[in-house]
């Protein structure tokens, strides 16, 4: 079985170390960054954890974080190589608090594991069914083939997904572990095919400071009950007053030929929006994920990238 | 020969604000406590402003007694709040405390967040 098809109807792991892992300690730490983001974080217990949106003053997104709840300190997973922009930005807004953040992203190695069978492969290897149970975003500590892991239960490009975090060390020994319970390796190349028919913004591509939450597909990760936080005012007006401009949607092409990221969309030769991703896919063939203007936006317009690639707006995900 | 100018207030409280300010500190069984004003990341644009009551100083405080208020400004807040007025605005549409700050260079809507 392909790694493709594995992740479609089995479990894969991906090894993802190029993301980064920051450690956020001090007693202000959780309330420092509840002030700066969008989600409601004050909430979470030693254990959970939840993705929420560092967003400037303009509410434009800096990164989409997973902020994970220790029992002495916050865990956050950013963007690849993003993290000295985070860490810059939090040590900006951290005037008088006990907090202090660091990029801990070298002291760990990262692997992926998704598909519908995801859950089954991670309580196999760890010997606990329970896992397929644990609640996005939140984590256990335990044993994984010999090695000492965090298991996060993650946002994934197929099925169910599980983030392994574990020593550079032992690394390989639970990625092994993995793989021994049924986990089929992908590669980079297949990740971001499956990545673009999931819908799932990247850092880089769909996510950066041109856009905002709301166009970006990520109310889920709003709190609009919390109070105020660092671009909170605009993010708000955005919603209330139905001001969100562009929404991310994919792109079938239509007479052959990839959307190229970067391609400008038009609409009768006027600007209909923007590619941020395009790839061949096994299942769907030349589709791309794009920044496209609302009057565009209903899944089946036709549209024309600046490159001549006719392409016809679809739903996210792909199916 | 002439003394030296007394540096002003890093925050100038009005009248009307100290008279709040005394008026909270005894509802809030914290009379004679000082106002301690305060600078933290947040809010819609940035920074936010703290107002909190504190009995002690602490080292590096800048102190100010203004009508009948003590004012405690940490150091680190001092950068951000120097030439600020803080006044108090009541009645059925007031905005309770109001910050005017020269070093604001862009102010949310509701006047509680800033940047510069």
């Amino acid at each position: 079985m392909t790694p493709y098809h594995a992740a479609k109807c089995g479990a894969v792991v991906a090894d993802v170390s190029d993301r980064g892992l920051l450690r956020m300690a001090g007693e202000d730490a959780l309330d420092l960054l509840h002030r700066l983001s969008t989600q409601d974080l004050l909430t979470l217990q030693p254990g959970e954890g939840t993705a929420t949106v560092l967003t400037t003053s303009k509410g434009r997104i800096l990164d989409v974080l997973v902020v994970q709840r220790r029992a002495d300190s916050l865990r956050l997973h950013v963007s690849p190589g993003n993290q000295p922009r985070v860490l810059e930005w939090l040590d900006t807004y951290t005037i008088l608090e006990d907090s202090e953040a660091s990029d801990a992203t070298g002291e760990h190695g990262q692997l992926l594991v998704f598909g519908p069978a995801a859950g089954e492969v991670v309580g196999g290897a760890a010997s606990d069914p329970a896992l397929v149970g644990l609640d996005l975003y939140h984590h256990r500590e335990m044993p994984l083939g010999g090695a000492e892991v965090t298991i996060t239960k993650a946002e994934a490009p197929a099925g169910g997904g599980f983030h392994v975090a574990a020593s550079l060390a032992e690394l390989a020994a639970a990625r092994q572990a993995l793989i021994d319970a049924g986990a089929v390796p992908v590669d980079d190349a297949t990740f971001e095919v499956l990545r673009i028919e999931a819908g799932l913004p990247a850092f880089g591509s769909e996510l950066d400071e041109r856009w905002n939450p709301h166009e970006a597909g990520l109310e889920r990760h709003i709190s609009y009950t919390k109070g105020c936080y660092i671009g909170q005012e605009v993010i708000a007006r955005l919603d209330a007053y139905d001001k969100v401009q562009r929404e991310l949607r994919g792109l079938r092409a239509v007479g052959g030929g990839v959307p190229s990221a970067g391609s400008k969309l038009l609409a009768e030769g006027k600007d209909a929006g923007a590619v941020t991703s395009g790839i061949d896919s096994p299942d769907f063939g030349p589709i791309a994920l794009a920044y496209v203007r609302r009057a565009h936006a209903d899944p089946g317009a036709r549209l024309v990238t600046d490159e001549g690639v006719e392409v016809e707006v679809a739903a996210l995900p792909f199916n | 020969m002439q003394a030296p100018a007394k540096p002003a207030p890093t925050v100038l409280i009005t009248e009307k604000a100290a008279a709040q300010v005394a008026k909270l500190a005894a509802v809030e069984g914290k009379p004679g406590a000082a106002l301690r004003v305060a600078v933290q990341g947040g809010g819609c644009s940035g920074l936010t402003y703290k107002l909190s009551y504190d009995y002690d100083e602490r080292e590096g405080d800048k102190v100010y007694d203004q009508h009948g208020v003590r004012l405690l400004i940490d150091k680190k807040s001092v950068i951000y709040l120097i030439g600020t007025e803080l006044d108090f605005s009541d009645g059925l549409n007031g905005k309770g405390f109001v910050f005017s700050n020269p070093n604001a260079a862009k102010t949310c809507g509701c006047g509680t967040s800033f940047s510069t």
